[in-house]
C-alpha cells in the first residue's frame, strides 16, 4: 500500500470538490476517489463534454457555477482517480477501489464521504418492463446524449424533478402523454415555509413556477392518482391510473418515468461504520447530526441529507477547512429555505397496504409485496433477507430497501420497522474475482 | 425509442449491438445504444427470463448489465462507447469453464 | 416478569439447538428455545451448508457418515429436503500435496472407512471441468455434498414448532440461578425455569456456561464467504484443496459459494464480524487456481460470520460435569452444519439420560477447561 494521504474524499460533485479545494487550501494531501470519468457528481455529470454544445450546456443547472468548481478543482493539486469505484472501507482508513484495469488499496487518515444521491425507488407493479425509467435517466440520457424519447412519455410521480425534465422535454421538442401525480397533500404547516421560501429563495421558486406554467400551457394531461400500474408483456404497453375514488382509466404507452425524491446514498457511509437517524421530514434516514468524534469520517452533501447543490459546496468548503460539525449560520440561507419548503410541499410519500401482491419489490431477485408481508413476524431486515432472498441481489438492497421496510413496517405493526434497512456489506460496486485476486499481498493488513 | 437532437456535434463511431454495426456518438454510454434500438433491453433475468432495459442510468439498479467486448455482466450504463465496441444483449448464464480476460 | 415453565429450555435458536429441541419434543418433552436475535441469525444463517465428511478429525467421522445418510432422508425427518444436493465432495491436490492425500487415504482406511476414495488426473478433470491442470489428484466422496442453509432453517423451525416446541426470540439469558433441581433463567422480561438445559449459543456458549459456573475455552471465528452471480450450470462436487484454503460449491440458485476458513475480524462490541478484503483475496486466487475460467464472475456479496471455535477444532457435546442437567452442544469451529442429523438425537440422548451408541469422549466439556493438561486436547490433524 502506498503512503496514506491526509484526507480521502468519495465523490466529486459539489461537496466532495469543494471540500478538495479548501482541504488543499490548508496543505493537506487529498484523494479524491471519483466512479464518474470526469468531475461534477450527479448535477454536473459530463459537463466539462456536454458543456462545449449550447443546448445541452443550457440544460443544467448552474452551469457557470459548475464549469467554475470543476476548473478550480482540477487546478487545486489533489490527486483525482476518475473512473474508480471504492468497493471496501477498512478501519485505518484501508479504502479498496476498482478502475482502470487495476484494483489497489489507498490509505488515508481522514475520510469524508460525498457520495451525494439516489432517486427514491418507486415500487409499483410492474416496474422492471424496459420502457419504465426514472426522471433522473431520463435526464441524463437528454443532458449527456442529446437523447429525446420518439413517442409521448407519460411522467409519473412527484416533486421539483419532474417539473423540471418536463420543462426540459417540450423545450427540446419532446411530448408528454400524460402527467400523474401521486404527490400526498402538503405537511401541515407549509405557509412558514413557503414564506421563508419567498424571502430567501424567490429566483428558485419562480423557476418552478415557470416550468409548471409550460406544462399547463402545452395542455399535458394531469391527473391526480392513488396509484398506477406499468402494463405489458416484454416491455412497457399500458398504464393504468386508479384515482382517489378507486376509478381505473388505461391509457397506451411506450415510456413511463417515474420519480419522487431523492434519498441519500447511504451504502458507503454505512459500511464506513458511521449512524444514521430517521429524518421525518424527508423520510429517510440520514447521516446522524449528532454522531461523536470516533470515527475520523465525515458525510456531507446530499449523502448526508438531501439539501441540494449550493448547500453540498458550503457544506465541502466547511469540512475541507477542518469545520467540526455542520457549516455556521447552518449553511447557504436560500438553499435551506428552498429545502424546508420543498421538504413541506413535497413530502415523503409511504406506500400503502394496496400494493398488489404481485408487484416486484425487490427487483434483482424477484420478490414481490406478498412475499414480504407473509414475514410480518420477522425482527428486521437481515432477517427478511435470510428468509425470502430480498436484497441479496446485485443491487445490495439499495432498490428495495426502503419498500421492503415499509412494507414490514405494515404487516409487523412494530414501531420503527418501517425505518430499518439492511446491513451494508462489501463490495459497494460490483466486483470481479479476477480484480479481487489481484489484490497484491504486499497489502497485507498491519 | 429515442431520437437524436441536433447541435451534439457532429463526429460519430461505430459499435456492433448484437452483431449490426449501429451508429453512435463520443460520450454516449453503452446503455444509450441499447435503448436506442429495438427489443430495447440489455439482458433477460436469469429468475425469470424476463427482459430488462437500463432504469436508473447511475450504476444503482444493475439492470442494465450486458455483454460488452466478449465481457458479461459490464454495467452499460456505466460504458463510455469506444470505436468498434461489441454490446450483446445477456440472454444467458455466464460460463466459466474457458478462460478469463484482462481485467 | 413473565413466567415460562418447561422441561427442557435450550439457549440459542441456531439449527443444533433446533435440533436438539424437535427431538426431545418428539420424545414427548416440553421444550423452549430462547433465541437473544432470531432463529439462526448468526453461524447456521450464514454457513456455507457443506454436507462434509470428507478428511474430517478421525473423532468426527463416525457422526459424519451417519449424519450424510440422514441428509438423504431429510424430507422423512422434516419433512423438507433442505436443498441438500449430493454432487458429492472432492478435495484437490497438486504434485507436491500428493502425499498428503495417500496419507489421509491409510489413515482412513486404518480406521476402517472406505468412502474416501483417491482419484487421479482424468478422474479429476472428469468431475471438474475446466480445472487448472495443476491439480493432478484428489480424494473424493461420492454420496455428499451441500445443501441450503435458510431453507434448513426454516424446515427446522417448522418440524420443531409443529412438534411443540416454543421459540422465543429476542431473548438473551442475562442471569441463570438455581431453585431446587430446577434452572432459572432469566433476561428480556422472562423467567424460564426447568430441570434440564440445552447450552447451543454457539459462539456466546462459554459465556453461557460461565453463567453456570464452568469454565470452557472458547474463541470466536470470523470466516469469510463470497457469493457470486448466477452462472451457468457447472456439473462438480464441492471442492477443496489441500494446503489451501478453499472451499467452492455452485448453489441450488445458480450462484458460486466460495468459502475455506479464511478469517475476517471479529467486533466483540457489535457482535459481529467484518470483512478483510486483503485476506479474502486469497480465497479468490484459490478459486482462480482451480477454475481459472471464474475470472469475469462477479462478486454480488461477500461477508464475514460468527462461530465458535475451539482449540483442537471438535465440537463440544455432552453433559456437564459442573452444573446437574446442563448439556452442551457448541464450538463445531465452522463445520458443524454437516453434523446437525445425527448430533441432535445424541444430544436428546444427553438429556433423557439413554446411552448414546456414539463415542463422545473426543468431545467432553472437561478438555477445554483452562487449567487442563496440553495434551486434554488432542494430538489428531485439524481438518480444515
Amino acid at each position: 500500500m502506498s503512503e496514506p494521504v491526509d484526507l480521502a474524499v468519495i465523490g466529486a460533485g459539489p461537496a466532495g470538490m469543494a471540500c478538495a479545494i479548501a482541504a488543499r487550501r490548508r496543505g493537506l494531501s487529498v484523494t479524491v476517489i471519483d466512479e464518474q470519468p470526469a468531475p461534477g457528481g450527479q448535477i454536473w455529470r459530463d459537463l466539462e463534454r456536454a458543456g462545449r454544445f449550447a443546448r445541452p450546456k443550457a440544460m443544467y443547472s448552474e452551469h457557470a457555477l459548475g464549469l467554475r468548481t470543476i476548473a478550480g478543482f482540477r487546478a487545486c493539486g489533489a490527486q483525482y482517480l476518475p473512473d474508480s469505484q471504492l468497493f471496501q472501507i477498512e478501519p485505518g482508513w484501508r479504502l479498496f477501489v476498482r478502475g482502470n484495469g487495476r484494483v489497489r488499496v489507498l490509505g488515508a487518515r481522514q475520510l469524508v464521504i460525498a457520495t451525494g444521491a439516489i432517486e427514491r425507488p418507486v415500487v409499483f407493479d410492474d416496474w422492471t418492463l424496459p420502457g419504465v425509467m426514472t426522471v433522473g435517466a431520463a435526464q441524463i440520457l437528454l443532458k449527456r446524449s442529446g437523447l429525446v424519447p420518439s413517442s409521448p412519455v407519460w411522467l409519473a410521480g412527484y416533486g421539483p424533478l419532474v417539473l423540471l425534465y418536463a420543462h426540459q422535454l417540450l423545450a427540446a421538442g419532446g411530448r408528454i402523454g400524460g402527467v400523474i401525480d401521486t404527490g400526498p397533500a402538503a405537511t401541515a404547516g407549509w405557509l412558514r415555509p413557503l414564506l421563508g421560501a419567498v424571502r430567501h429563495a424567490a429566483p428558485d421558486l419562480a423557476k418552478g413556477a415557470a416550468w409548471l406554467a409550460r406544462l399547463k400551457l402545452a395542455g399535458v394531461a394531469v391527473f391526480r392518482a392513488a396509484g398506477f400500474a406499468a402494463e405489458g408483456r416484454e416491455r412497457l404497453e399500458a398504464i393504468a391510473v386508479t384515482d382517489r375514488a378507486g376509478r381505473v382509466r388505461r391509457f397506451p404507452a411506450e415510456m413511463l418515468f417515474v420519480h419522487e425524491g431523492l434519498v441519500p446514498r447511504t451504502h458507503d457511509a454505512m459500511l464506513a461504520g458511521t449512524g444514521h437517524v430517521w429524518d421525518t421530514a424527508q423520510g429517510c434516514l440520514v447521516a446522524d447530526p449528532a454522531a461523536g468524534e470516533d470515527l475520523p469520517v465525515r458525510v456531507i452533501g446530499d449523502a448526508a441529507r438531501i439539501a441540494g447543490a449550493r448547500a453540498a459546496l458550503v457544506a465541502g468548503a466547511h469540512a475541507g477547512a477542518g469545520g467540526d460539525g455542520p457549516p455556521p449560520g447552518g449553511g447557504h440561507a436560500r438553499d435551506a429555505a428552498l429545502r424546508r419548503f420543498l421538504d413541506a410541499w413535497y413530502p415523503p410519500r409511504p406506500l400503502t397496504g394496496s400494493l398488489p401482491g404481485t408487484t416486484p419489490v425487490c427487483r434483482c431477485e424477484e420478490i414481490t409485496a406478498a412475499a414480504i408481508r407473509a414475514e410480518a413476524v420477522a425482527q428486521g431486515l437481515d432477517q427478511i433477507k435470510g428468509d425470502t432472498r430480498a436484497g441479496m441481489g446485485r443491487c445490495q438492497g439499495r432498490q428495495c430497501s426502503i419498500a421492503v421496510a415499509q412494507l414490514h413496517g405494515l404487516a409487523s405493526g412494530r414501531p420503527g420497522a418501517d425505518r430499518q434497512t439492511y446491513r451494508a456489506r462489501p463490495p459497494l460496486k460490483p466486483l470481479r474475482l479476477g480484480e479481487l485476486a489481484a489484490l497484491g499481498t504486499d497489502d497485507e493488513p498491519r | 425509442m429515442f431520437k437524436r437532437l441536433p447541435g451534439m456535434g457532429k463526429d460519430t463511431l461505430t459499435v456492433y449491438l448484437d452483431g449490426a454495426a449501429v451508429t453512435a456518438r463520443p460520450g454516449d454510454c453503452a446503455a444509450s445504444v441499447l435503448l436506442r434500438h429495438a427489443p430495447y433491453f440489455a439482458r433477460r433475468s436469469p429468475l425469470s427470463g424476463r427482459p430488462r432495459a437500463p432504469f436508473c442510468m447511475m450504476g444503482v439498479c444493475m439492470d442494465c448489465a450486458a455483454v460488452v467486448d466478449g465481457v458479461p455482466s459490464t454495467l452499460t450504463c456505466q460504458t463510455v462507447v469506444r470505436e468498434g465496441m461489441t454490446i450483446e444483449r445477456q440472454v444467458t448464464l455466464p460460463a466459466v469453464d474457458k478462460g478469463g480476460s484482462d481485467v | 416478569m413473565s413466567e415460562i415453565e418447561a422441561e427442557v429450555l435450550v439457549i440459542g435458536g441456531g439449527l443444533h439447538g433446533l435440533g436438539a429441541a424437535l427431538h426431545l419434543a418428539r420424545r414427548g418433552r416440553r421444550v423452549v428455545v430462547l433465541e437473544r436475535n432470531w432463529v439462526g441469525a448468526h453461524a447456521s444463517g450464514a454457513s456455507a451448508a457443506g454436507v462434509r465428511s470428507l478428511w474430517r478429525h478421525p473423532a468426527e467421522i463416525a457422526l459424519a457418515r451417519e449424519s450424510v445418510d440422514l441428509w438423504h432422508r431429510m424430507p422423512g425427518i422434516v419433512g423438507d429436503d433442505c436443498g441438500y444436493v449430493a454432487h458429492g465432495q472432492l478435495r484437490l491436490a497438486d504434485a507436491a500435496d500428493v502425499g498428503a492425500l495417500e496419507d489421509r487415504a491409510a489413515l482412513a482406511a486404518s480406521l476402517g472407512w472406505d468412502h474416501e476414495r483417491l482419484v487421479g488426473h482424468n478422474e479429476v478433470r472428469r468431475l471438474v471441468p475446466g480445472v487448472s491442470p495443476r491439480f493432478v489428484a484428489g480424494l473424493h466422496v461420492e454420496d455428499e455434498g451441500s445443501a441450503d442453509p435458510h431453507r434448513t432453517l426454516r424446515a427446522f423451525r417448522r418440524a420443531a414448532e409443529a412438534a411443540g416446541v416454543v421459540i422465543r426470540e429476542g431473548v438473551e439469558v442475562k442471569s441463570v440461578t438455581r431453585s431446587g433441581d430446577r434452572w432459572s433463567l432469566q433476561g428480556d422480561g422472562i423467567r424460564a425455569t426447568a430441570p434440564h438445559v440445552v447450552n447451543a449459543a454457539g459462539a456466546w456458549a462459554g459465556r453461557v456456561a460461565a453463567m453456570f459456573g464452568e469454565e470452557i475455552a472458547l474463541s470466536t471465528k470470523a470466516s469469510m464467504m463470497i457469493v457470486t452471480e448466477r452462472v451457468a450450470t457447472i456439473e462438480m462436487p464441492v471442492i477443496g484443496m489441500v494446503g489451501g484454503s478453499l472451499s467452492l460449491k455452485q448453489t441450488t440458485q445458480g450462484t458460486l459459494l466460495l468459502g475455506g476458513g479464511l478469517q475476517g475480524a471479529y467486533d466483540p462490541d457489535a457482535r459481529r464480524s467484518e470483512v478483510r478484503m486483503t485476506n479474502l483475496a486469497r480465497g479468490a486466487r484459490a478459486a482462480l487456481d482451480v477454475l481459472p475460467g471464474l475470472s469475469d464472475i462477479v462478486i454480488t456479496r461477500t461477508w464475514a460470520g460468527v462461530e465458535a471455535a475451539t482449540a483442537d477444532t471438535l465440537p463440544v457435546i455432552g453433559r456437564s460435569e459442573v452444573a446437574s442437567g446442563l448439556v452442551h452442544v457448541f464450538g463445531f469451529s465452522g463445520h458443524g452444519f454437516a453434523l446437525l442429523p445425527a448430533v441432535a438425537p445424541v444430544v436428546a440422548d444427553l438429556v433423557t439420560g439413554t446411552d448414546s451408541r456414539h463415542d463422545l469422549s473426543a468431545f467432553r466439556p472437561t478438555r477445554l477447561r483452562p487449567a487442563a493438561p496440553a495434551g486434554a486436547a488432542g494430538d489428531a490433524p485439524s481438518s480444515a
